[in-house]
């Protein structure tokens, strides 16, 4: 069985590298376009969970936040993918538990190797 | 003020225009990239099926062939010797049968020499008198029949043999050719066979080869096809400051109005500084924040993740 | 010589010895000899030739102690020799020769069979043409519907013939 992961970006592109690197590592992956459709996609098993800042309707932060909220995820790992390089923005994120931190443009291995990391056993 | 007013907008539209043709082709652009990703992937698994474990299959499949192929080759040898012994057993037999017909020849040298004896015998019967005369006629007269019978015996005895001798020489001269012909078309397959293997270990080889070639070369493409997958993010920055830009726009057309109706003088200095300050904490990146500046913009490199 | 125009009497009729001849082969044709005259047959061996003797005297063999002169009957009836084969044999016959014995050895190409011929089937030879000399035949044997040349060899050899030849083995 694979293991699953959520990707919430509003950005398509950024979901297709992102998703296709992950793909290829074995993983399942599941997509949403921003924090709202993220949090209606918090079912089943999810063993990671990667999320932009900068969304429309629901951001990056505010999703994070929904995530720790919920029994049934709070202990999924979150890595912040983001064009925000600003201190604030990242002293934000973690903050809201957010365990990795990777400013846009991303190489795709500099992902895998992060959720290599933190993926739940 | 009012041309202002009215192109404003119609600008932000444009832009918005702009960026969402952007994002919609430079999505398809990397929709293909996958695409091609996902087909290059499968083309190398196809090949290591055909080469790596699969082709450790493939040189096994080759191994056994070879081995039924040599084992055809061991039957061909197999009848070609088990005729050759045949051959030799002929030739006993003939050596032996050569023997019968050496005997057959002393079993009428015998008979002549008996008959000689019951001449003999006959001529002593003929000098000497009455019963011992009599008696040794009658021993002469049965001698005789002996050697007759021995004479007809041994003759067709000979006659006999020479049969079996002759059909033995057929049979010998008959197998020798075959032995001659299946040698020759056995050395021909063995030839053919080792020929054809020849080819095929190549073939194996080759294939090997290029497979592994086409999983280099594979691998190559792959890592230029994500490279530009990669640059192709940039299109999120874009969007994003293109977003922005518009948003800011109306914002500028927004506060172009309000300063329009609040009097020249108050909107001039106060709303634009306002407007200004106000638009820099809207910045999400480095990038916005540096052209605000008048700094030199920054090409943006990927970086490593950061770990809490 | 004497010629005999009558065939010999038999000596007494139940006698059968006298009707018994032994046939042999020479030079293709089949000839009888009466058993009386024959004291045995041998296997042919190479007589030891005598010098300067006619080519009818083959030379003497030694007949277990004795000297016995050996000769081509084929040659003495002036047709060559014949050719010596496994089954050329040598027939000791007991001869007269002026009224003594004479024991000489005769090489036939081969010898046949001991047969009774009666007299009655015995017929005057012909007194003209034929291969053999008159001399030496004694008349015609009727065999199964054949014809077969019935010898007699007394006086085959003249009398200087004898002399050389009794000088020579004497020599031996």
């Amino acid at each position: 069985m694979a293991k699953r992961i959520l990707i919430v970006d509003d950005s398509a592109s950024v979901r297709q590298v992102a998703g296709m690197a992950l793909t290829r590592a074995g993983y399942e992956v599941v997509e949403a376009v921003d924090g709202e459709d993220g949090v209606s996609k918090l079912t089943g098993k999810l063993h990671l969970i990667i999320s932009d800042v900068n969304m429309p309707r629901l951001d990056g932060i505010g999703f994070l936040k929904a995530v720790k909220a919920n029994s049934s995820y709070k202990f999924t790992p979150v890595i912040m993918l983001t064009t925000e390089a600003g201190e604030d923005k990242k002293n934000e994120g973690r903050a809201a538990g957010a365990k990795a931190w990777i400013i846009k443009p991303f190489q795709p291995q500099t992902l895998i190797d992060a959720v290599a990391k933190l993926v739940l056993a | 003020m009012n041309a202002i007013e009215e192109s404003l907008p119609i600008f932000a539209k444009q832009i918005d225009n702009a960026r969402r043709q952007s994002e919609e082709a430079i999505l398809a652009l990397s929709t293909r990239f996958r695409g091609i990703v996902t087909s290059l992937d499968a083309a190398v698994a196809a090949s290591e099926k055909g080469s790596g474990d699969g082709g450790r299959d493939l040189v096994g499949a080759m191994e056994d062939g070879k081995r039924q192929l040599l084992k055809v080759v061991e039957a061909l040898e197999a009848v070609r010797s088990g005729r050759a012994a045949l051959i030799e057993e002929i030739r006993l037999l003939a050596a032996h049968t050569r023997e019968l017909g050496d005997m057959a020849q002393e079993v009428e040298l015998i008979a002549f020499k008996t008959n000689m004896l019951s001449l003999n015998a006959a001529i002593e019967a003929a000098h000497a008198d009455g019963d011992v005369g009599r008696g040794f006629a009658v021993v002469a007269q049965e001698v005789r029949q002996l050697s007759v019978e021995s004479r007809e015996t041994g003759k067709t005895i000979g006659r006999k043999i020479s049969v079996i001798s002759d059909a033995l020489r057929h049979i010998v001269g008959v197998n020798e050719q075959a032995v001659a012909a299946e040698d020759a078309a056995v050395k021909d397959s063995e030839m053919r066979i080792a020929s054809v293997l020849g080819h095929f270990g190549g073939m194996t080889e080759r294939l090997l080869h290029s497979a592994e070639n086409f999983r280099n070369e594979s691998e190559v493409i792959k890592d230029a096809v994500m490279d530009s997958m990669v640059q192709l993010q940039f299109q999120d920055r874009v969007g994003q400051i293109l977003s922005h830009v518009v948003g800011s726009l109306g914002d500028l057309a927004a506060t172009a109005g309000a300063s329009d109706d609040s009097g020249a003088t108050e909107a001039g200095g106060g709303g634009a500084s306002d407007y200004m300050a106000k638009l820099v904490r809207t910045y999400t990146t480095d990038e916005q924040r540096r052209i605000h500046d008048g700094t030199a913009a920054v090409a943006v490199a990927p970086q490593a993740a950061e770990f809490f | 010589m004497p010629t005999p125009e009558r065939l010999p009497a038999a000596a007494s009729a139940a006698d059968d010895d006298q009707h018994q001849y032994l046939t042999f082969l020479l030079g293709g044709e089949t000839f009888a000899l009466g058993i009386l005259g024959i004291r045995e047959i041998l296997e042919y061996e190479p007589p030891t030739d005598i010098p300067m003797m006619p080519a009818f005297i083959r030379g003497i063999v030694n007949l277990r102690g004795a000297v016995v002169p050996v000769i081509d009957l084929s040659a003495r009836f002036g047709r060559g020799s014949s050719a010596v084969t496994k089954k050329t044999c040598i027939v000791i016959v007991e001869t007269t020769w002026h009224d003594a014995v004479q024991v000489l050895g005769v090489v036939v190409d081969s010898v046949n069979e001991v047969l009774e011929i009666p007299h009655s089937e015995i017929e005057a030879p012909p007194s003209f043409g034929g291969s053999v000399r008159t001399d030496f035949i004694e008349g015609m044997g009727k065999i199964r519907d054949r014809f077969v040349i019935v010898l007699k060899l007394d006086n085959v050899l003249s009398i200087e013939e004898m002399e050389n030849l009794t000088g020579a083995t004497r020599l031996q």
